[in-house]
This record gives structure tokens, C-alpha cells and sequence, in this order.
């Protein structure tokens, strides 16, 4: 090891004061950079677990069929759509349909419009592990044609009770209203975001309910075994359907994706009376959560634009430290200077000096983050109500520190301590002995 | 007087209908064409202010005031909320299918159903213009009934296809002048949704009508109903420029 790396090591205290308050900025800027990306991290895939375990899929599709130019929303012979995939992915793919709808409730005098969803209890039970009964269960919900599991919330605002009847009523998918009498058996809670407040009902209750045709469903979700290559894979199935007689495409935007998810209603032009087809769009999750990403990103770069002003802070106290310490050192420089080291050798002591510094407390930084990581996400026990449970797996917070954003802080952080060293550094290393040493004595 | 010709003039086609032909499919088309003539005004253009009071248990009663611009002749009409100070400014405008609802806080018009309720009450838009039931519906005579003090005939309006927001109504028409006195709305299931008690009419020109108060009762959610009145009518010509987008944009100002 060079001579100067090991001075540079011991000089990092040498001025105990101005190294402490150097490094208790590189300390702050590492613990903020962390738990930012933990969290952005975190929600990234929390939001796509809960999602996907509840309100999309790998791929999920949805449409709607044009009959002279007006638009019956939904999946048209979604058992053709079915087919299609499952003979392209034999054994490595799930396909489920849901039936969605809106209705308002009216119980004991009180109203409330809530979210339905139709699901084939026999095949498409990944929902019942989200869901925690307060009252009754999953066989008894199976048992009912009409039975609903309803949310604990939804239960308390409408005081609703385990085999209560209620009337419901609901548009149809022509615009006409229809109603039908739904049975409680079961209420809930949940932690996943996407699973509070929905009504679970069977699929073919809400059919019938929204007067759809029996090949019809709101949309269909498609699992994989993992979810590389579903651009492909979307590709793929876009020129199999277009071949089976739909009239197929992507989402245009990530709001569009959502509208896919959500089957809402699409933003139609206006079409003419002999416009008839059946229409399909297929959104990836990737695109589903393109628009959380974005707000991550507005998230990150406002916690960086907070780490740049620290940085910058740093910088300034980088340049003035080494300044105040290259005269303090007036004669340690001439001396070295004196027994021949060379002018590139002071440079580098005077950067590792910092850079020395700054790993060493970036790396006590990262340390704390990481325990404070470990508290929060472990220890600390949130009610997962609301937004809030968005960021929450089971009442804890999740942030998930990965090795890439550790990677980064420090690069970042030893770079930057080196590019700001390398100025003042240079004008201590280019000082002559002769100099040095007569500013001393 | 005119009144009195008009009732008379009805009383003749019932009893013409009733003696030529009993089939309960044409008495009821005639007699909800006849209706049609005298409800829609065609020949002229409405202006009146309506009062709708919503009721509903455990709640403050919720009063909304609107002023509206009716033209039948080109399918069109204007609504300006004038109360409370939280809905001023918004608006609807219908022309024929399009209806658009103005929200003067982000100034934008939102494309809406032809069926919408107005303000989150009990009455929908559909009521303020021109009835056109025979399009949507089939209709047939399904016997008499007492309503209060008025005989009235019953008359069963079944849609033709499903794209109407009540797949069936009961249209109860009163014997005398043929004007409702109420209707029944109900959903495909036939659960009765909604009732419409129509109180009084004003003889706007000579054989056209228009209510002056009715009660909308939701009939799902109990102790909920909205009572309407409709006053200020006039039959002055409207300017065109009434039946724009643009003139609800100018009125939010």
C-alpha cells in the first residue's frame, strides 16, 4: 500500500472537531438516501403483490363489444379467450374471469355505493388468503349462490349482520336498472389495499345481475409461473386474438392500463351504427404500476434534490476544511515536500483524507439505516387502514434495502468526495517546500 | 274553458277507442300518444324556474333552485343551478342524446347519461324535456285504479330494448284529461324503484301541459323523496344562443 494511503487513514481525526461535523453530513445524507429508496423500493412491490393478489394480473384483459357503434362494456366469449391462451401456455398459465360492477346498497334506511366483484369460487381462490373473517367463512360465501363477503367497514356503516338479505341495485350493461337481493356470509378484514371495501360475490350472480350473455365477463386475469418476458407474451397473445376475431391493443398511457384494470368505462369516440366488433386490450402489470413508479420517481427525486442540497453543503465544507487544514499543515507538507514526496502523492493523501472520511461515515450512515429499517419494518405495527395499507404488508411498513441502492449511496457519495477533494488538494500538493516551510518558521 | 274542450276533446277519443277497439296494446298507444301531445310542447319554447326540495330521514331537507330553457322542437334544453351557492354556476345542456353536465370549478363539461339525476336527487334530467316513451317503450292498458280522488287508467310501458334506465313503468292516467297523476318505475327485476305523484299541471297554450308539483319518492330508500315546483313559466321565444355550451360557461361567470 502507498505510503500516503496509510497517512491519509491516520490523518481522518487529526482535526476531530471539523471531521466530526464534516461526516455527521455524509452520516444524515446516507440514512435519508436509504430509507428513500427502501420505501420507493418497498412500495414498489408491495403495491404489485397486492395488486396482483387481488385486483390484476400478470397480464390482464379487457373490452368491450360494439354493436352498432354502441358499446356493451366487457369481455365477449371470455371461454374462446381462455382457450386461446391456455393451448399457447399449456400448464404454465392461470386464467381467471371476474364479473365487475357498482351498485348501491340500501339497508335500514341507510345508502352506500360499493364496489362488487364476481369470482368463480371453485377456481379463483387466491382472495380468500387476503381476507381475515371477523364473522362467518369462506365455505359458508361458497355455499350461497347470493352470498357476499363484505368488508368489516362496509358492515359497521350499513350495521349489517352475519345472513342479513339486502337489496341492491345496479345499472345493467345496457343502461337499464336491475336489482337482486344479496345474503352477508361472511365479513372481513384485510390488509391489502386493493381487497378493502370490495363485496365478494359469484361471478355468476353478478352475471345475471348485470343482465351480461354467459360467455361475457368484466375481465380476465392471467398469471404466469414469473412475470418475465410479459411484453412478449402480450405480443404474442395480442396477434393470436387478433386472429381468433378481436379487435385487439395496448394501453396507449399507464392511466390507460388502470382503465384496464378497473374495466371503466372506456373514453369512446363517437361510432358509427355500422361499427360491430369485439374489442380487447391487454395491460401488463409493469404498465399497471408505471403511474405508482412515476410518483416514485417525483419521490425520489425530491428526497435527492434534499441530498443534493446536503452534498452541496458538504462540498462547500470539503473546500473550506482543506483549506484551513493545508494551512494548518504548512509545515508537514514542506517536510514531506522536503524528503522528496512528490506533488501527486500529496494530492492523493489530502483526497483519501476525505474520502476515507466519508466511507467511513457513510458506511456508520447505511448502518443506522439498516437498524432503523429493521425496527420499523419489524417492530413497529400500523393499523393497515386506508392509503396507508398501500405501503403496509400486514401492519408493518415495508422498505426493502437492496444491494444496488446500498451500492449507490457510496459510489455516489466517494466519487463526490473525491471530485470536491481534488481542487483544494491540488493547490496543497503544488505548494514548494521551500514555501511551505517558510510560512512556518 | 280550454280546459274544458281539452277534457272533452279526450273524453271522445276514449270513448271512440273504447268502442272501436278494446285491444289493450293500442288503447294504451293512444292514449300515451295522446299524453305525449299534450306534455311536450313543440310549438314553444319554456322558460321556468324549479324548486326541489329532497327529504331524506335523519338528514336537513335539501333545497336546490333551477332555472330552465326548453326548446322540444330541436330536442334541446339549458339548466342553470341558482341555489344553493355551492351548486351555482353548474349546469346541464341537452341536445337530443347528448347531455353534458358544466362544473364551473374545473370549467369543464362532462359528458353524462341522457338519465341522470339531477343533483343527486329523486328527479331526472329526462323529466325536463320532451317525452318520446313510444321510441323506447311498448304500451298497454293493464286496468283502473283509484289514486287519491282521481280515476285513472292504468297503463303498462315495457321497453322495447334494455338501453332505458326502467325496463318497466305504470303510467296511472287520470280518466278526466289523460294527465298522470303517477308513475311507477321498476327495475328489470320489477322491483319497484321509484314513484312519481304528479300534483298539479298549468295549462301553458291551448292543449299542452305542464307540471307545476310533483313528489318523487324513491321507493329502495325509504323516507327519501324529493317534492318539485315549477313556477316562473313562460312562453317567450329564448334566445338560440341559450342552447350552448357556451352560454352556461358565460352564466357560471
Amino acid at each position: 500500500m502507498p505510503y500516503y494511503l496509510s497517512l491519509a487513514f491516520k490523518n481522518i481525526f487529526r482535526q476531530k472537531k471539523r471531521s466530526f461535523t464534516l461526516g455527521v453530513n455524509y452520516f444524515v445524507v446516507a440514512i435519508l438516501m436509504l430509507l428513500l429508496f427502501s420505501f420507493s423500493d418497498g412500495v414498489k412491490k408491495n403495491f404489485s403483490g397486492n395488486l396482483i393478489s387481488a385486483a390484476a394480473g400478470h397480464l390482464t384483459l379487457s373490452g368491450g363489444k360494439v354493436v352498432k357503434g354502441k358499446t356493451l362494456i366487457g369481455v365477449s366469449d371470455y371461454p374462446k379467450i381462455t382457450k386461446v391462451i391456455e393451448d399457447e401456455y399449456p400448464g404454465e398459465v392461470t386464467v381467471l374471469a371476474r364479473y365487475k360492477l357498482t351498485s348501491t346498497v340500501y339497508y335500514l334506511g341507510q345508502s352506500k355505493s360499493l364496489s362488487f366483484q364476481g369470482i368463480n369460487t371453485a377456481k379463483d381462490t387466491g382472495l380468500r388468503d387476503q381476507v381475515n373473517f371477523v364473522q362467518g367463512s369462506w365455505a359458508d360465501y361458497v355455499a350461497q349462490e347470493n352470498g357476499v363477503l363484505v368488508s368489516k367497514d362496509t358492515a359497521d356503516y350499513l350495521k349489517l349482520k352475519l345472513d342479513d338479505e339486502v337489496v341492491i341495485s345496479t345499472r345493467t350493461i345496457f343502461g337499464a336498472f336491475n336489482t337482486g337481493t344479496i345474503r352477508v356470509k361472511g365479513i372481513y378484514e384485510s390488509a391489502n389495499y386493493f381487497v378493502q371495501g370490495i363485496v365478494l360475490c359469484h361471478f355468476d350472480f353478478l352475471q345475471s345481475l348485470a343482465m351480461g350473455d354467459k360467455l361475457s365477463a368484466s375481465t380476465l386475469f392471467v398469471y404466469f409461473k414469473n412475470t418475465d418476458g410479459l411484453d412478449v407474451k402480450r405480443e404474442k397473445l395480442l396477434g393470436l386474438l387478433k386472429d381468433a376475431g378481436y379487435v385487439t391493443s395496448k394501453p396507449e398511457s399507464s392511466s390507460d392500463a388502470i382503465s384496464v384494470v378497473s374495466s371503466s368505462t372506456p373514453k369512446n369516440k363517437s361510432e358509427g351504427v355500422d361499427v360491430n366488433e369485439n374489442r380487447l386490450t391487454i395491460a401488463t402489470v409493469n404498465e399497471v404500476v408505471a403511474i405508482l413508479a412515476q410518483v416514485l420517481d417525483a419521490v425520489n427525486a425530491a428526497g435527492g434534490f434534499l441530498a443534493a442540497i446536503m452534498l452541496f453543503i458538504i462540498a462547500i465544507s470539503i473546500f473550506i476544511n482543506m483549506r484551513m487544514t493545508i494551512n494548518d499543515r504548512m509545515q508537514e507538507i514542506g517536510t514531506l515536500r522536503a524528503i522528496g514526496t512528490e506533488t501527486k502523492d500529496i494530492v492523493l493523501m489530502l483526497i483519501f483524507e476525505n474520502v476515507f472520511l466519508s466511507l467511513l461515515f457513510v458506511l456508520a450512515g447505511l448502518t443506522a439505516a439498516l437498524l432503523i429499517i429493521g425496527f420499523v419494518s419489524n417492530l413497529l405495527t400500523l393499523p393497515p387502514a386506508g392509503i396507508l395499507s398501500l405501503f403496509l404488508d400486514q401492519g408493518h411498513l415495508v422498505l426493502i434495502p437492496t444491494l444496488g441502492s446500498l451500492g449507490l449511496i457510496l459510489t455516489v457519495a466517494l466519487l463526490f468526495t473525491a471530485i470536491f477533494s481534488f481542487f483544494p488538494a491540488r493547490h496543497g500538493g503544488k505548494i514548494r517546500a521551500a514555501v511551505a516551510l517558510s510560512k512556518t518558521y | 274553458m280550454n280546459r274544458f274542450i281539452s277534457a272533452g276533446l279526450f273524453l271522445l277519443l276514449a270513448a271512440t277507442l273504447s268502442a272501436q277497439n278494446s285491444d289493450p296494446a293500442a288503447v294504451g298507444t293512444a292514449l300515451i300518444k295522446d299524453l305525449e301531445n299534450k306534455i311536450n310542447t313543440e310549438s314553444l319554447d319554456m322558460t321556468s324556474t324549479f324548486t326541489l326540495v329532497q327529504k331524506k330521514e335523519g338528514e336537513a331537507d335539501r333545497v336546490l333552485r333551477l332555472r330552465i330553457f326548453r326548446r322540444d322542437t330541436a330536442g334541446k334544453f339549458t339548466i342553470l343551478f341558482q341555489y344553493p351557492d355551492s351548486e351555482k354556476g353548474k349546469g346541464y345542456y341537452r341536445d337530443n342524446d347528448n347531455l353534458y353536465l358544466y362544473l364551473p370549478s374545473t370549467r369543464e363539461f362532462v359528458f353524462r347519461n341522457r338519465k341522470d339525476d339531477v343533483g343527486s336527487t329523486d328527479v331526472r334530467t329526462d323529466l325536463f324535456g320532451k317525452q318520446d316513451l313510444l321510441s323506447q317503450y311498448t304500451a298497454k292498458v293493464t286496468g283502473d285504479e283509484k289514486i287519491s280522488k282521481y280515476d285513472t287508467t292504468v297503463v303498462q310501458l315495457d321497453a322495447k330494448t334494455l338501453d332505458v334506465s326502467f325496463p318497466v313503468q305504470k303510467w296511472y292516467l287520470n280518466k278526466i284529461n289523460n294527465l298522470p297523476v303517477k308513475v311507477e318505475n321498476y327495475s328489470a327485476s320489477k322491483t319497484l324503484l321509484r314513484t312519481t305523484y304528479y300534483v298539479d299541471f298549468k295549462e301553458v297554450a291551448k292543449g299542452k301541459f305542464l307540471f307545476t308539483k310533483l313528489l318523487a319518492k324513491n321507493n329502495l330508500e325509504k323516507n327519501q323523496s324529493t317534492l318539485l315546483s315549477n313556477d316562473d313559466i313562460g312562453t317567450g321565444k329564448i334566445p338560440d344562443y341559450t342552447f350552448s355550451q357556451a352560454f352556461l360557461e358565460e352564466q357560471s361567470r
